[in-house]
């Protein structure tokens, strides 16, 4: 298990946001809305021992039943998201299952066919996964839009809603999949990452007087039908500030916009932010941290990024490697949790948040 | 047979076997044929020996044993060899980056940049964003000198049309489609 003891769950009135980041691995946050119901957005795994996504093995170490996994969102399908999603999806058998799509589904669905039967890896093959295992219960998925509210009835204390993609998005991605399927057909190609993160699915959360938004990989872009630009322009759903978010694409500079900051968020907000490095190119940049640190003093991220080295091995192997490839750098597991809980019967209380692991508050 | 027994497969099976005995001489090749035999790599590359895939584990058993019969060791084989997939994930002027999953210990993934002069001229036109490759490093034995060994190969499969793909893909989910409508 994660923590190695028995941690202590919420308490039913309690709300919990806990983000998970584990590199390169991929990021996930387990969120309880109330009444021992739990929400999960994406998915990482440790890369020595995946048998058990970090989400579940993290619902293990308090206690909680995958039974009790009312809603699993597939924010989008980069690998950094979806490691494990099968398996959680699998474990949790009354759990609805929340995607964004393109509008045209058979386009939708002939991308995914054609890509996961790639002999890649490709994450595509994950969501093929779920999308069987949704067959096989004789469930349907719940396409993600703008202002869909997906969880939460009545008087329950936690409702979650999309603020992305933009209706504009989808269809946008419909004429994506035709250029991506012209790029990417051929079986030895894997689909990089540039793709989609303008579909990525940020959700609002309503966990009693509080609100919380979960920022995905959505990025601002010129275009102000979708991205950032339009999540600030509709609101159509948003009928408070939040007193947290974590922060999109791993704090990058397209993932900001000063009125994120000023528009959706109240003053001084938890903030959380994963981190993201492949060789020399890393996220966030001091600069961003900067500006982030201007806004809130109240900045955690899951992880310091530290530069990566050689991969341990038999020491022949070692030496050979050095010698053929000394750039070759292993791109290092590490896992840091930060974990928010706040009571959702009381509209002046504030966040309590602890951090697990390799977790940092920025400016400590 | 039995001079051609390596060069019919492929060479990368034949790794880290310290072949001193009989005995182990012995399980090395009744272990290799089984897995080979039973991972369904070998169809028919024994020509007129294998005609069909072999199915049941006594055929495995006896081809192994057939094998071992008339078996000399190779003249160069790899001693240890650590092995990589690839895909490309960037590209520049002088090469490429990639990340490289590894196939021989597993556990975390690696990064590499990777200079086009270390590309054979055949497979330079298969660098692409995205595109796979395997990369091996590896000792070799020959005539018991010991040397090192670095190859790079991108992925080679028959190409297909779009309109190929597209039907593939839909056939692959040809279920999902009929059940989400």
């Amino acid at each position: 298990m994660i923590l190695g003891h028995y941690d202590s769950p919420p308490t039913l009135q309690e709300a919990e946001v806990t983000l998970m980041g584990a590199g390169a691995y991929g990021e996930s946050i387990v969120c309880h809305v109330g009444n021992n119901n739990w929400i999960i957005v994406d998915s990482c795994v440790n890369p020595n021992d995946s048998k058990v996504p970090l989400p579940l093995d993290y619902l293990t170490s308090l206690g909680v039943s995958p039974l009790n996994i009312s809603l699993i969102i597939c924010t989008h399908w980069h690998t950094d998201h979806i490691r494990g999603l099968s398996k959680i999806l699998e474990a949790a058998p009354n759990a609805e299952f929340c995607i964004s799509r393109a509008h045209d589904q058979n386009k939708f669905l002939s991308f995914v066919g054609m890509d996961s039967s790639k002999l890649l890896n490709s994450s595509t093959k994950e969501f093929t996964k779920c999308l069987s295992i949704l067959k096989e219960r004789g469930k349907l998925f719940i396409d993600a839009i703008e202002d869909r509210k997906i969880h939460g009835k009545g008087e329950e204390l936690g409702h979650i809603f999309c603020l992305s993609p933009s209706d504009y998005t989808k269809q946008i991605f419909d004429l994506e999949i035709a250029d991506l399927i012209k790029a990417f057909y051929h079986p030895t190609k894997k689909i990089p990452y540039s793709s989609p993160n303008s579909k990525s699915i940020v959700l609002f959360a309503k966990l009693g007087p509080h609100r919380a938004i979960f920022g995905a990989d959505l990025e601002t872009v010129e275009n102000e039908h979708e991205g950032w630009l339009r999540v600030m322009k509709n609101k159509i759903t948003i009928d408070n500030k939040s007193s947290l978010i974590k922060i999109s694409h791993h704090g990058s500079v397209t993932g900001y916009h000063e009125d994120i900051w000023n528009i959706l968020l109240l003053d001084n907000a938890v903030a959380k932010i994963t981190p993201w490095k492949l060789g020399g190119n890393y996220l966030p940049k001091q600069e961003m941290i900067e500006k982030y640190s201007g806004h809130t003093n109240q900045l955690f991220i899951t992880e310091v990024v530290e530069s990566h080295k050689q991969k341990a091995r038999d020491r022949d192997l070692e030496k050979l490697i050095k010698s053929f490839k000394p750039n070759l750098q292993e791109i290092k597991y590490k896992l840091g949790i930060i974990r928010s809980r706040i009571n959702m019967n009381d509209a002046e209380a504030k966040w309590q948040v602890q951090i697990i692991m390799g977790a940092k508050k920025i400016g400590l | 047979m039995t001079d051609t027994y390596f060069d019919t497969f492929p060479i990368e099976t034949v790794e880290t076997v310290p072949l001193n005995g009989k005995k182990e001489k012995a399980e090395f090749i009744l272990n290799d044929a089984k897995n080979l035999i039973c991972k369904d790599f070998v169809t028919e590359p024994f020509g007129d020996i294998v005609e069909e895939p072999f199915r049941a584990k006594k055929e495995a058993n006896d081809f192994a044993k057939k094998l071992f019969n008339n078996f000399r060791m190779p003249s160069t084989y790899y001693t240890k060899t650590q092995k990589w997939l690839g895909h490309v994930v960037a590209i520049n002027e002088e090469g490429f980056s990639a990340v490289l999953k590894d196939l021989s210990g597993g556990g975390t993934d690696e990064y590499g940049e990777f200079s086009f002069k270390e590309i054979t001229e055949d497979d330079l036109d298969l660098i692409s964003l995205g595109a796979a490759f395997y990369m091996s490093l590896g000792f070799i034995s020959d005539k018991g000198t010991r040397k090192k060994e670095e190859e790079i190969r991108f992925q080679r499969l028959a190409d297909y049309n779009e309109d190929e793909i597209i039907n593939n893909g839909l056939d692959m989910t040809s279920g999902f489609i009929n059940y989400f409508k």
